[in-house]
């Protein structure tokens, strides 16, 4: 009994952390450089400790109740929460090394915190209107970490990201009205209870809503064709912003949106599932062939995430177990991997000043650490095994092939294919080859960046190589839980 | 029959809002569109709601996007196109045939209103039911802080090693 | 349902329609904010609409009263960003964010 009390209250420090971390950073960075660094990852850091206590906790759900705001966690919150708050903790490393060229140290930890608090909370809340406020919280702090660095490029992207954001609040604000008007209720568990008893037939205002949240929370999640905001803000963000967001924020404000309004609240809308594989097959070709005529490095890293988020909402709109593991698999993957490539691109921008891959080449005499990372998030985004993106590939194809959708199934193993070769040929491009003189004098990444790295790489190479004890302890309650709405 | 008239005139506003050439005029559009929002929020009993209308939108917006334009003054301003602007009336005629097609279907789309429930006096609802809310502002007002601070501030570069 | 929610329904989209016209037509930064702002009052219609028919204004009001501040938080944002911008660019035309392709 005291051990349940005593889970639940971790779900209360997980929100009550950040606040105080925020308040507190002023004053840190105010004492100096290191006070604020040891601030920041201290409280990512809890943040990450405190949610892997809470995996024990899995198939129970847990409820935390704060004066009448009710936080409730199960398995599919908490698999986006490790995939959340790991991502940031290696990213706030990297990001004490690489904020000393941009300036505002304090200011940028206390914007990250709060875009991870805001991430967190719309994981854990039970209501649509609060998930849509949590959301509002962690976009405004990725508008203003994307025009961080005051050039040019930054607020430009930020312009645009923010002008299509505001587009997709207002489609999803509408949808939840709708909602609203429809049923009278906005927590998920009442609007579950009322769509059962309906019988599966619902009305059409449901399917108006449905559309609605397809397109806000698909521009969110950078679906086609909604994307046209991600090619322009992952690049010109820093480093660390462009790892959160193409690692986290898309698929928490995208993904887990999509996943938990269509599969546990309105579970069963045939329509919605071949909207997502419509959706997804077109992102996911679009996306890789887009990424091969770019030569801005975090560009066709940007377009590459296009392509594999094409992957998961194929997964998703599979409907079959095999389907939903190998997507909310691929999540947990392609969150490790491609903030790690994000992490790689900006430090090789960091020393290099430049992400044209045509002025790069064979910098893996100079930058050992960053080369063989680098090389194992290729390898993990290729599906190469053991690496982790081999086994969430695979779940997918399988689940397609299972769903008796053979077009798709090929489709994304001729894409993997090619996701291969443009990564190959970058990794070539950037790392191997003969060292041009321009680059003679490179160092290596700081200590601080090179550890974050490694740390993504290593996550990279153990979930693959123990991706059956990950699948079956966190993925696979979480997809039961999906399925076991429907 | 006042809420017909009002909000012809918002609507009518928001036309202006496009047609205006003079940004001036479009801040004074939006202050009074909010404005007749607020009386539209009193006349369906929303009081809270409706100050919080006229006193943010009305007042704040309007001046902040005010001292926007005035601190933004000495921008080039000619290559502005006019070709939207004449566009507005048959597009606001499509938009409301568009709309009164959706509204049409709408009737028939909601369920009926199972018998209302309501949660209680604002007081209550704002804040015991949705404290997880005043939790999302209090994160909304810090990221707003935080924000200005940032994109204002001063960059001093700390030292960068080659 | 009484003609007075429809009204409030069609009003609100009307705005949220003529919003969205002005963010994807016009390309002056300051323009597009308004737009972003039209968007917000049609916005409040629909929630306004939905909560007389619902017959719960409290409720409705809480959820206004959020959303109000989330919008006032977006333009204070949305305004530095466009300051900055002119101090760069010096001109508010969109055109000029071209650099980068879509």
């Amino acid at each position: 009994m005291i051990q349940r009390i005593e889970m639940e209250s971790f779900i209360g420090w997980i929100l009550l952390v950040p606040p105080i971390a925020v308040l507190l950073m002023p004053w840190a960075s105010r004492a100096g450089k290191w006070a604020a660094n040891t601030l920041a990852v201290a409280a990512t850091g809890l943040l990450l400790l405190f949610t892997l206590r809470l995996i024990p906790a899995i198939g129970a759900g847990l409820t935390f109740d704060y004066y009448g705001a009710r936080f409730a966690l199960d398995s599919v919150s908490l698999l986006f929460l490790i995939v959340v708050n790991a991502v940031a903790f290696a990213c706030t490393i990297y990001a004490t090394a690489y904020i000393g060229h941009l300036g505002g140290r304090g200011k940028f930890f206390a914007l990250l915190i709060i875009m991870v608090s805001g991430l967190n909370a719309m994981l854990l809340t039970r209501d649509l209107f609060s998930l849509y406020v949590f959301l509002e919280v962690a976009s405004i702090s990725s508008y203003i970490l994307v025009a961080f660095g005051l050039e040019y490029d930054g607020i430009e992207s930020s312009i645009k990201y923010l002008l299509l954001s505001a587009v997709a609040t207002s489609m999803i604000l509408i949808g939840i009205a709708l909602v609203y008007m429809a049923t009278g209720t906005l927590e998920f568990d009442a609007l579950k209870g009322i769509l059962a008893a309906q019988g599966g037939n619902l009305p059409a205002i449901f399917l108006v809503a449905a559309a609605l949240f397809i397109g806000g929370f698909g521009l969110k999640g950078a679906l086609m064709p909604f994307h046209a905001w991600l090619p322009d803000a992952h690049p010109s963000a820093p480093a660390p912003i462009s790892a959160m967001l193409s690692g986290v924020v898309i698929k928490v404000a995208g993904i887990y949106a999509l996943a938990r309004i269509f599969y546990y609240v309105f579970p069963g809308i045939g329509r919605v599932y071949g909207a997502f594989l419509i959706l997804g097959t077109l992102s996911m070709i679009a996306g890789a062939v887009l990424a091969y005529f770019q030569r801005d490095f975090k560009r066709i890293l940007a377009y590459s995430s296009i392509s594999q988020i094409g992957y998961i909402m194929i997964g998703l709109g599979l409907g079959n177990m095999l389907g939903l593991i190998g997507a909310l698999f691929h999540i947990f993957n392609h969150a490790l991997f491609k903030s790690l490539l994000f992490l790689n691109s900006g430090a090789v921008q960091y020393r290099l000043g430049t992400r044209d891959i045509e002025e790069m080449g064979g910098l893996e005499n100079r930058m050992p650490v960053t080369s063989t990372t680098s090389i194992f998030g290729t390898l993990s985004i290729a599906g190469v095994p053991p690496f982790n993106g081999f086994f969430s590939k695979l779940f997918i194809i399988l689940g397609a092939l299972a769903a008796g959708r053979t077009t798709i199934a090929v489709l994304a193993i001729l894409v993997s294919i090619f996701t291969l070769g443009y990564f190959l040929m970058i990794q070539r491009k950037v790392f191997f080859g003969k060292l041009s003189e321009k680059w003679q004098d490179i160092r290596e990444a700081p200590l601080a960046m090179s550890c974050a790295m490694v740390l993504l790489a290593a996550a990279c190479l153990l979930s693959g190589l123990f991706f059956q004890s990950v699948t079956r302890g966190i993925v696979e309650p979480a997809a039961l839980i999906l399925l076991g709405g429907k | 029959m006042l809420l017909w008239v009002l909000l012809v005139l918002m609507v009518l506003l928001s036309v202006g809002c496009c047609i205006f050439k003079d940004l001036l005029y479009v801040a004074v559009s939006l202050a009074t569109i909010s404005a007749i929002l607020a009386l539209v929020l009193f006349m369906f009993g929303a009081n809270i709601a409706g100050v919080f209308e006229l006193s943010v939108c009305a007042g704040l917006i309007t001046v902040l996007f005010i001292a926007t334009v005035s601190l933004t003054k000495d921008s080039d301003q000619k290559g502005e196109t006019r070709l939207p602007a004449y566009f507005v009336p048959l597009v606001i005629l499509i938009f409301v045939g568009i709309d009164y097609f959706i509204i049409q279907h709408f009737m028939h789309a909601i369920p009926p209103a199972a018998i209302p429930q309501p949660s209680g006096t604002f007081q209550k609802v704002f804040w015991e039911l949705r404290s997880a809310d005043i939790l999302g502002q209090l994160g909304l007002i810090f990221a707003g802080v935080f924000g200005i601070l940032s994109l204002f501030r001063v960059v001093t570069k700390e030292k960068k090693h080659e | 349902m009484n003609k007075e929610i429809l009204l409030l329904m069609s009003c609100g989209i009307l705005l949220v329609m003529t919003g969205v016209y002005m963010l994807v037509l016009y390309r002056n930064l300051l323009r597009l904010i308004i737009g972003v702002e039209v968007v917000a009052k049609g916005v409040t219609l629909v929630f306004l609409a939905a909560g007389v028919y619902r017959q719960d204004i409290g409720l409705i009001q809480a959820l206004l009263v959020t959303f109000i501040i989330v919008e006032t938080v977006l333009a204070a944002i949305m305004l530095a960003l466009v300051i900055r911008a002119q101090k760069i660019y010096g001109s508010l035309d969109i055109r000029n964010l071209s650099k980068l392709r879509g």
